[in-house]
């Protein structure tokens, strides 16, 4: 992008049935973290994006933007920004854009989800709202992604090995991220012997119901900066699989990418780690093709053989992923991006890619951060 | 399901019973929503009906699975709550059922 939009301020709270915080407490303590992380006053935040999917639902709390706003002594201007589980990315995009009209210098992006004050069959039906409630009537967010499971497993002749392995990694992954909701490992006994959710679908397959809260803080001025928004793009698709060319693949994730590539003049070979939405094992595995890092057919042998972790290839979610950080819905988008950008101020890695995904793969939002000029 | 979103739906019924189609992709529900824990497990796939496709929750709870011959029919689709409304809708079981 030509502006420079620096990312100057990070902060996620620690994800995980958090029974003691409420949305309001833990959207609190990654604002407050968050401003103080970049150095600068509360009173140059100039607006504020929220992103949240369901607060509606899980809370009966709406209104989130007045919510945000009145934590700053200057009431800056604030809007709710929801595409279900790219609520984050979509959030932090609007943000983006913001600032590179001129509209603003500097802002905050926070997203945050309470979920677990609820049942899981009753999370299970709200998060069902981010299907076509006429014409997907009885579908669960788990069974939308069985059946692109169900038809990726048939094409490329995969067994459900090829999942368990991306929970085992991912699992692996995040014993090294104090903010991850789940930091144990598991082995692939223990995922493939899981209880059954959705077939091929079992419940280590699926992200968590989890609380949590992250936020940035963007400036288009000089500044100290953690990393630098290279790119960005969005894509969107048919909410009814059936009406989708394919399901082996996103089409929405493919156009983001695509976006994000060109406007950070980069290719997928430059991107040395990514945090990919795998909300499910078998949405990373349509993510690491979709973005460019392998293609469809040797996806399935690229995790098998270990080339999506340290060592391989590409890191493919470092800090856990959706899978074992755990998924505030609202909160993923902007906790990839600040979990990236941390990583890229440690010097850690140079060029990263975020990739957040809503409903069953009919939004996508994609961003490319570099090390910062 | 409110009266007026179960009125809407209704429209729809003449288009679909009757037809029949080939189940391309296919899982099943173990958890679901309150209102449809009763049905569980459920299948649910995406039909092909040869000039459009569409996707539907498999009546009672037979197992369908890919290459499956399926027949549209009309379901009751929640378990009837306190409310006065039965809903009924769309599903699909195996042609030979029908």
């Amino acid at each position: 992008m030509s502006t420079n939009l620096s990312i100057i301020g990070t902060s996620i709270t620690k994800f995980g049935e958090l029974w003691e915080k409420s949305l309001v407490e833990l959207m609190t303590e990654a604002v407050t973290e968050a401003v103080r992380d970049a150095g600068v006053d509360p009173e140059d935040i100039e607006a504020i994006f929220v992103a949240n999917k369901a607060a509606g639902s899980f809370e009966n709390q709406l209104h989130l933007n007045a919510l945000a706003s009145q934590l700053f002594p200057h009431f800056p201007p604030a809007v709710h920004i929801e595409a279900a589980c790219a609520s984050g990315g979509a959030a932090l995009l609007a943000a983006e854009h913001a600032l590179l009209a001129g509209q603003y210098k500097t802002v905050l992006v926070v997203g945050a989800e309470k979920m677990t004050d609820v049942s899981a069959e009753e999370t299970t039906e709200i998060l069902a709202s981010a299907a076509d409630a006429t014409r997907q009537f009885g579908s669960t967010f788990p069974a939308l992604y069985a059946l692109v499971a169900d038809m990726y497993l048939r094409k490329h002749a995969l067994t459900s090995e090829v999942l368990a392995t991306i929970a085992v990694k991912n699992h692996r992954h995040a014993l090294k991220n104090s903010k991850a909701q789940f930091r144990k490992e598991l082995s692939l006994e223990q995922v493939m012997q899981s209880a059954i959710i959705a077939p091929p679908l079992r419940v280590f397959d699926c992200s968590p119901i989890s609380d949590g809260a992250a936020a940035v803080v963007l400036t288009t001025q000089p500044h100290k900066a953690k990393a630098r928004v290279a790119g960005a793009g969005q894509g969107q698709d048919a909410m009814v699989l059936a009406d989708r060319r394919s399901l082996t693949t996103f089409r929405a994730t493919s156009t983001a990418a695509k976006q994000a590539y060109q406007r950070a003049g980069m290719k997928p070979a430059d991107i040395q780690c990514a945090e990919v939405h795998d909300c499910f094992t078998i949405a990373e595995l349509l993510a690491i093709a979709d973005l460019g890092f392998f293609p469809e057919e040797k996806a399935g042998r690229a995790t098998l053989q270990n080339q999506t972790t340290l060592g391989g290839k590409i890191i493919i979610n470092p800090s856990g992923g959706l899978k074992a950080c755990g998924h505030p819905v609202g909160a993923t988008g902007v906790k990839q991006v600040a979990y990236l950008a941390e990583l890229v101020s440690r010097g850690e890695a140079d060029r990263v890619l975020a990739h957040n995904v809503g409903g069953a793969g009919s939004t996508a939002v994609v961003h490319i951060l570099e090390k910062a000029l | 399901m409110k009266p007026a979103a179960y009125w809407r739906q209704s429209k729809t019924w003449q288009q679909w019973l009757g037809r029949t189609g080939t189940v391309i992709a296919s899982t099943s529900i173990h958890l679901a929503p309150p209102q449809l824990a009763a049905f569980v497990p459920y299948s649910y796939v995406i039909v092909d009906f040869g000039n459009e496709k569409m996707e539907f929750m498999g009546a009672g709870q037979d197992e369908l699975r890919v290459g499956d011959e399926v027949v549209c029919v009309l379901r009751k689709l929640c378990v009837p709550s306190d409310e006065a409304l039965i809903p009924y809708g769309i599903k699909v079981v195996k042609k030979a059922e029908a």
